[in-house]
């Protein structure tokens, strides 16, 4: 139990440091980085809560955002591709490996532990309730493409 | 694990700090992002300490968002860029419609 709390206060401090340090850092590049650490320590702490299936979900769909912001970031900053820049980010992409692995290996993926998650049952229970909810939800992140497509599409045409 | 409530708003109040106080846009998605990430801490903690599992389905939601932030990122990322512009909030205040 004991050791259980300290590890937690431990993925804790870790998690709302990276955080603090996202506003002092000198570069993009490492706020971005710093964020990705965010996001492990976070996904960890809800590991810490039984929630295995919600930490693993969590970690993998925040991985392809945290993509993204890696290529902007990096483009912003013009970084040359240097050997100490590639040790780094496979040091960092070892880090995020490495935590997913262990995720897997703490979740329960059999069938009796699935049913025993807590995010799961939601979704076996509440399925026809908030069945029109899941689809208006679907349909968030369309609108965002399709809106990102057309200002871009509008930049072409006439400039801002 | 009540430490994890305490973390998950401390977590928020990072973020809307961030938010409220920059300039930089993309530092303002990054703090939308951490204040998206304490909301599913916090709906993980409310997940394990009661045995309704009713407001999970919010989860989702969450996640359709943070696609939907690195989406208008690359947008405006684009647009910004291509003009030679800082990434300051101040270029707002010329565009137009």
């Amino acid at each position: 139990m004991l050791f259980e709390l300290a590890i937690a206060i431990a993925f804790g401090i870790f998690t709302l440091g990276s955080a603090f340090l996202i506003y002092f850092s000198k570069s993009l590049l490492h706020s971005s980085i710093l964020l990705a650490l965010s996001f492990i320590g976070g996904s960890m702490l809800i590991l810490l809560e039984s929630q295995s299936i919600l930490a693993l979900l969590q970690l993998l769909i925040f991985v392809g955002g945290l993509s993204t912001y890696f290529i902007i970031t990096i483009s912003d900053e013009k970084i040359k591709s240097t050997k100490k820049n590639l040790l780094f980010f496979s040091i960092l992409s070892i880090i995020i490996s490495a935590s997913l692995l262990i995720i897997f290996s703490l979740a329960k993926i059999n069938e009796s532990g699935i049913l025993e998650n807590g995010f799961v049952q939601s979704f076996i229970s509440l399925e026809s309730t908030y069945y029109y909810f899941l689809y208006a939800v679907a349909f968030a992140p369309f609108a965002g493409a399709i809106g990102s497509i057309l200002i871009i599409r509008r930049f072409m045409k006439k400039g801002l | 694990m009540i430490e994890l409530f305490y973390i998950g708003v401390i977590l928020f109040g990072i973020g809307l700090a961030g938010v409220v106080s920059n300039r930089n846009i993309i530092l303002i998605i990054f703090s939308i992002e951490l204040m998206l990430l304490s909301s599913i801490i916090l709906l993980g903690y409310g997940l394990s300490s009661s045995s309704n599992p009713e407001g999970s389905e919010m989860i989702i939601a969450i996640w359709a968002v943070a696609a939907l932030d690195a989406m208008v990122l690359v947008a405006m990322y684009f647009v910004l860029s291509s003009i030679g512009s800082k990434f300051d909030v101040k270029f707002f205040e010329e565009s137009k419609g």
